[in-house]
């Protein structure tokens, strides 16, 4: 059966002008369909560059990364991000949410730039519901510099599966927050992976996220510990 | 909801930067307006009037002179001027359309009269000149004929030069405190014209003067500045009873095919050794003077609102980049990118033409209000200083417009390629 992610013998250097860094050294691994991976190691270690090179946001490197058995190397550009759009959910440390939009409207941004023919309606209503499932029924027209931390991850979680990806990234999710939003979070992921069969990979440094994780890896100077 | 209420948002959320933009291109467009409109005004309601107006596709040529010191010569004198050879040789120039010759009077000739129309009575020596009837057809006031009446009939149709009349009214009319004259009021207008005799070279056969009446039929370009034009036929008929049939050609006017040829025919006509009008030249100099100016003006202008776009864009697309890199993390193309920006740039730029469009005609019209009373008691004083071309009011805007769009068209393309991953990171 085919894998939904493979690294196939990636390396990965930064270059800053006279410096070399290179932070992943031949790494090669899977993720299955449903599978809930979590990727530690310390800081430096090449955890967030795993999640751009799956996501085809970076093409600067040895080796392959296959989605479904297609390197995202042979797809163009706007493949890429079609890829991104309908395949990929996007979860940031930062959070990224975009200030001038609502809450329900930021839920939406991914739809929108789609630009597929679902009709608006039907959007805001499955962005509603996400809403709701993740206690932010009241919330949706409220700004989002209005919210705590822990609204606004669950604001970035709806965003990331309102297109029903197969596959959500999430960099340092809980980063920013107290261990007992950490907590509620790590549940919602924990729900996305049963609800909608999809998978996810976590970068973080929190044992409390790792440890509801299907799988571990640890990533030690660019390679698997 | 769609990438329009994204683009709407993003527009509000830089509010003061987004004025800050469309201020400036208000003022550009506005700017644009106001000068265009009083260049074209000036052009047709001042500097127009007070030229003489030479028809568009029109050159007019006249006899070469010879100088010596003080002394200038006709160079048909000396066998190199304005003949029948010549205007053969005109004629058969390339892209040339007609060749029309202007016949001088070879005797003196003298007119009397005017009290009626000046106030008081005028003797002066004039001068005369015969024009083909199909080169001032245009001129011919309605319910007249400009024709050889025959040998047998004393009323004459003669022509007055619209740059005499123009004169007159700028200079003479003060100068005499008299009013100023109408072309309405010259047709119909009759003096006495006597031939064979001049208040300063005497009358060389009392047997041949002959007196008769010119009556105006029109005001015309062609017509002699110094004189009277009657029809060609007249003036060949004049010359062989007063003249011995000499009949001397004084210029000649050429229509080329096409407005375009004039400086290819000019240039032939000056390597015949023929001489273009001058103020002809000069008019051609002039126009094409106030065209680089106002080409510079446009240039410059769509120069200043594409740095200042390109200005604005990028600081805004800077402070916007980590927004941007999310958008393509969650899938945005290149081209939407490209297109969000562009589109922010448009509403902005097609906003702000139309204030400075608005703006514009508001100042334009309260300057030329305030120009009109400044110079209420001037004699060159014209109706209107302004004047609103199609072109002009189209043209205004699109060319804010597009000068918008190409400043964000760099900010736009850095923005799309920008590396996402990178700014993510940070």
């Amino acid at each position: 059966m085919t894998a939904l992610v493979e690294l196939r013998d990636v390396s990965k250097t930064f270059v800053d002008g006279d410096l070399q860094n290179q932070v992943l050294r031949n790494l090669s691994l899977e993720i299955r369909t449903g599978e809930f991976l979590a990727v530690t190691g310390p800081s430096g270690a090449g955890k967030s560059t795993i999640l751009n090179l799956i996501s085809g946001l970076d093409l600067d490197y040895a080796g392959q990364s296959l989605f479904l058995g297609t390197d995202l190397k042979s797809m163009t550009d706007d493949q890429r991000s079609h890829f991104r759009n309908q395949e990929i959910g996007f979860i940031f440390q930062a959070f990224h949410l975009l200030s001038q939009l609502t809450v329900l409207e930021n839920v939406c941004v991914p739809a929108w730039v789609s630009q597929s023919s679902i009709d608006e309606s039907v959007i805001k209503v499955r962005a509603k519901e996400l809403l709701a499932s993740l206690g932010l029924a009241d919330k949706e027209n409220s700004d989002v510099t209005q919210l705590s931390g822990g609204e606004r991850q669950r604001v970035a979680i709806a965003r990331a599966v309102i297109n029903q990806p197969k596959l959500v990234l999430a960099d340092e999710p809980t980063g920013n927050l107290d261990p007992e939003t950490t907590d509620s979070i790590v549940q919602y992921f924990e729900n996305i992976v049963e609800d909608s069969n999809c998978s996810l990979i976590v970068v973080t440094h929190d044992d409390r996220v790792s440890s509801k994780a299907h799988r571990v890896l640890r990533l030690m100077e660019g390679q698997l510990a | 909801m769609s990438l329009g209420t994204l683009i709407r948002r993003n527009l509000f959320r830089h509010q003061r930067r987004t004025m800050i933009v469309a201020t400036l291109l208000a003022s550009g467009v506005s700017g644009l307006l106001i000068f265009g409109s009083f260049s074209l005004g000036i052009i047709e309601n001042v500097a127009t009037p007070l030229l003489p107006k030479l028809p568009v596709g029109l050159i007019k040529i006249e006899p070469k002179m010879l100088g010596f010191g003080m002394f200038g010569f006709d160079s048909q004198a000396l066998g190199g001027g304005l003949d029948e050879k010549a205007i053969a040789r005109l004629e058969q120039t390339p892209n040339v359309a007609a060749v029309y010759e202007i016949i001088g009077a070879g005797f003196p000739l003298r007119a009397q009269g005017g009290a009626k129309l000046l106030g008081r009575g005028i003797r002066t020596d004039i001068f005369a000149t015969g024009v083909p009837e199909e080169l001032v057809a245009e001129d011919i006031a309605e319910g007249y004929q400009f024709k050889d009446p025959g040998p047998n009939k004393k009323v004459i149709p003669v022509l007055v030069s619209r740059r005499l009349l123009d004169l007159y009214n700028t200079t003479v009319s003060q100068a005499l405190g008299q009013p100023k004259l109408t072309k309405e009021a010259l047709i119909g207008f009759s003096a006495e014209i006597v031939l064979g005799s001049s208040y300063v070279r005497g009358t060389p056969d009392p047997s041949k003067v002959q007196t008769l009446v010119g009556q105006v039929v029109g005001v015309s370009d062609e017509a002699t500045l110094v004189g009277i034009t009657v029809p060609r036929q007249t003036i060949l008929r004049w010359n062989r009873t007063h003249a011995a049939g000499k009949s001397p050609m004084v210029a000649a006017y050429i229509k080329p095919l096409s407005a375009a040829n004039t400086a290819q025919i000019t240039h032939q006509i000056e390597k015949l050794g023929l001489k273009v009008d001058e103020t002809q030249k000069l008019i051609s100099f002039a126009t094409l003077i106030a065209s680089l100016v106002a080409s510079g003006f446009l240039l410059g202008f769509a120069l200043l609102i594409s740095l200042s776009m390109a200005q604005a864009f990028s600081l805004m697309i800077n402070e916007r980049r980590q927004e941007l890199a999310t958008l393509r993390a969650l899938g945005a193309t290149k081209g939407t990118l490209i297109r969000m920006v562009l589109t922010e740039s448009m509403v902005i730029a097609v906003g702000s033409s139309a204030l400075g469009m608005l703006l514009g005609i508001l100042i334009t019209f309260g300057l030329d209000a305030w120009l009109l009373n400044a110079l209420r008691e001037s004699s060159f004083r014209p109706a209107t200083f302004i004047e609103y071309s199609p072109g002009l009011l189209f043209g205004v805007p699109t060319a804010g417009v597009i000068a918008a769009l190409a400043g964000a068209l760099g900010p736009a393309l850095r923005a799309s390629q920008s590396d996402p991953a990178k700014q993510l990171r940070q």
